[in-house]
């Protein structure tokens, strides 16, 4: 070994070797050139001649010439456990398992785990990246891990599998990874007694992780599907009509909000529309929102009067107990035969409705209500309106006209404001005039807090 | 007693009792998604204790649906703790979302504090 450079490797050596903690001598290339037992006992797959790379935390001390000694305290264990602290999905963590095992315990480790459709998950590592494949559940030589009826197999032939272990490999440990898991290290020779229980707590610890992980990528996964179920629909084609629409709900992270619009056509060309705003935030309004959406689309199948409808939804919601009230205008509408359509609309304590005619001139719908979901004795009146050919009905949540000026909080959008907005859209399709009054808040707002947005634009063609 | 809520700079609330077992809660401001919390905080307190509870509302420049929900809740809480919940409106501010709602009749409106006590 001799020196290198001004390096004493032997006198390294046995400086080492007496060392408790592990400790390599690294040259400027970043190769072991040094390394004492307890650094083959907790690194087996970093010999001498190998790259130094390590995922551990270790104490680096500089040795001039770009020559450096690294120790690790038998604390690595402790180092995995914070590397799994970090969080993550079920896959990286994982991937860390593994890679963290064939680099602290062995030079090969397979994390053999329960994937769906019974089949098995193999995750392998020897050092370098992470591979995964999946097989039928057949693991006969570790079933006994796998099962929970043992807590420590030592292995010394490994028969059908997704191993991908060389044949010559001396031995191999499994130790259970959560339920029906298992994690194998293997190495070319055999194990010695405290590498037996640090392979078990490592185990321990990589079990709790990948159970943390997995609950979290479960979660993730239902307020994904609950999140999808929640958004709203793409809207449909209804006879006589152009429909275009604007939503933005308040916390743009979570995607879903209080604020909604349905539109259901039905085979005889007519179509039940409705915007509403369940009074609340976040994840609880949304629920509500939808809880309301399924409740009127079904309760529109058997009553179309928008009067009657939001009584029936009143009686419906009050039914659930929920807290939380919903302002809505809920809409009737049939196409008329020679352009146009006639709109029945009712409101349950909603900002009015407002009418851009083909001519640039903007009317208010007096449609007065009660709120919905939570007052026994309510009352609510119909309105009638005709849209002509290039007229436009615009229902909008209460987001826009109480949107707050960036530039002073007290300033509120208000309702002239938008008709004003509304006036300017003379002769724009209902899609232009959608986004022309979502640029317009959103301008006014210039990213500061908003409520919830939503507007939709009804268009006789 | 004056609270100010750091939430909420665009709202404030004082609290006094000019009797036994009559607490006024003068909100001034703005009641919006922001405000609307403190003024929650401070009706579910004062409720607490029963009795007449005058929400006096005269100097409110805005209000907004998240204060309408905290009214709702406030007067359910009212009926579970055998409190009279009284409101005081007189501003076009106030008035005109608790009429458009339909919450006008719901509550016991008045015009003046006085005119709550009476």
């Amino acid at each position: 070994m001799s020196s290198v450079v001004g390096i004493d490797l032997d006198g390294w050596q046995r400086l080492v070797d007496g060392l408790h903690e592990a400790v390599f001598v690294v040259d400027p290339a970043g190769v072991v050139r040094v390394r004492n037992a307890a650094a083959a006992d907790r690194f087996p797959r970093l010999g001498l001649g190998a790259r130094f790379d390590v995922h551990v935390a270790g104490r680096r001390h500089d040795l001039g010439d770009g020559w450096s000694a690294w120790y690790f305290t038998d604390s690595t264990l402790d180092h995995a456990h914070l590397r799994f602290a970090g969080g993550g999905s079920r896959e990286l963590t994982l991937k860390t398992i593994v890679q963290l095992a064939a680099e602290l315990l062995g030079e090969h480790c397979v994390a053999v785990v329960p994937a769906t459709r019974d089949r098995l998950e193999w995750w392998r590592c020897d050092g370098g990246e992470p591979t995964v494949t999946r097989t039928p559940r057949r693991a006969t030589e570790i079933s006994e891990v796998l099962t929970g009826t043992s807590s420590l197999l030592r292995i010394t032939s490994l028969g059908e599998g997704s191993w991908g272990v060389p044949e010559d490999f001396g031995c191999a440990l499994a130790v259970p990874l959560g339920v029906g898991g298992a994690l194998v290290v293997v190495r070319k020779g055999d194990f010695a007694p405290n590498d037996v229980e640090r392979i078990r707590l490592f185990g321990k610890h990589a079990a709790v992780a990948l159970e943390s992980s997995s609950k979290l990528t479960e979660q993730q996964r239902t307020i994904e599907v609950l999140r999808s179920a929640l958004l709203p629909l793409p809207l449909p084609e209804v006879h006589g009509v152009t429909l275009a629409s604007v939503f933005i709900p308040a916390h743009q992270r979570a995607l879903v909000g209080g604020d909604f619009y349905d539109v259901h056509p039905r085979t005889d060309g007519s179509a039940t529309f409705v915007l509403g705003d369940v009074c609340g935030h976040g994840l609880e309004a949304a629920v509500h929102s939808g809880r309301v959406r399924q409740s009127l689309q079904a309760l529109s199948l058997v009553e179309t009067n928008p009067v009657r409808l939001l009584h029936l939804l009143n009686t419906s919601l009050r039914a659930t107990g929920s807290k939380l009230f919903t302002t809505l205008v809920v809409g009737e509408l049939v196409p008329l035969a020679n352009g146009g359509a006639r709109l029945s609309l009712a409101s349950g304590g909603h900002p009015a409705p407002l009418v851009l005619r083909a001519d640039g001139s903007v009317d208010e719908v007096s449609a007065t209500g009660a709120i919905v979901g939570i007052l026994a004795d309510v009352r609510f009146s119909g309105e009638q309106v005709t849209l002509a050919p290039g007229d436009t009905l615009v229902l909008y949540s209460d987001g826009f006209t109480e949107a707050r000026a960036h530039t002073n909080r007290t300033e509120l959008f208000g309702e002239q404001r938008l008709q004003a907005v509304l006036k300017e859209c003379k002769g724009l399709s209902a899609e232009e005039i959608a986004r022309h009054c979502e640029e317009a808040v959103l301008k006014w707002l210039d990213r500061d807090d908003h409520d919830d947005l939503a507007l939709l634009a009804v268009q006789a063609v | 007693m004056t609270v100010q809520d750091p939430r909420a700079e665009q709202i404030e609330l004082k609290v006094r009792q000019p009797a036994p077992g009559v607490t006024v809660l003068a909100v001034s401001g703005e009641v919006d998604m922001v405000s609307a919390p403190a003024l929650r905080e401070a009706l579910i307190n004062g409720l607490g204790d029963g009795g007449v509870f005058v929400v006096d509302m005269g100097s409110v420049t805005f209000l907004g649906s998240a204060g309408l929900a905290v009214l709702v809740e406030a007067a359910k809480l009212a009926q579970q703790e055998n409190a009279s919940l009284k409101v005081v409106a007189k501003a076009r501010a106030v008035t005109r979302p608790l009429e458009a709602t339909g919450l006008g009749e719901v509550f016991s409106l008045h015009d003046s504090v006085d005119s709550a006590l009476a």
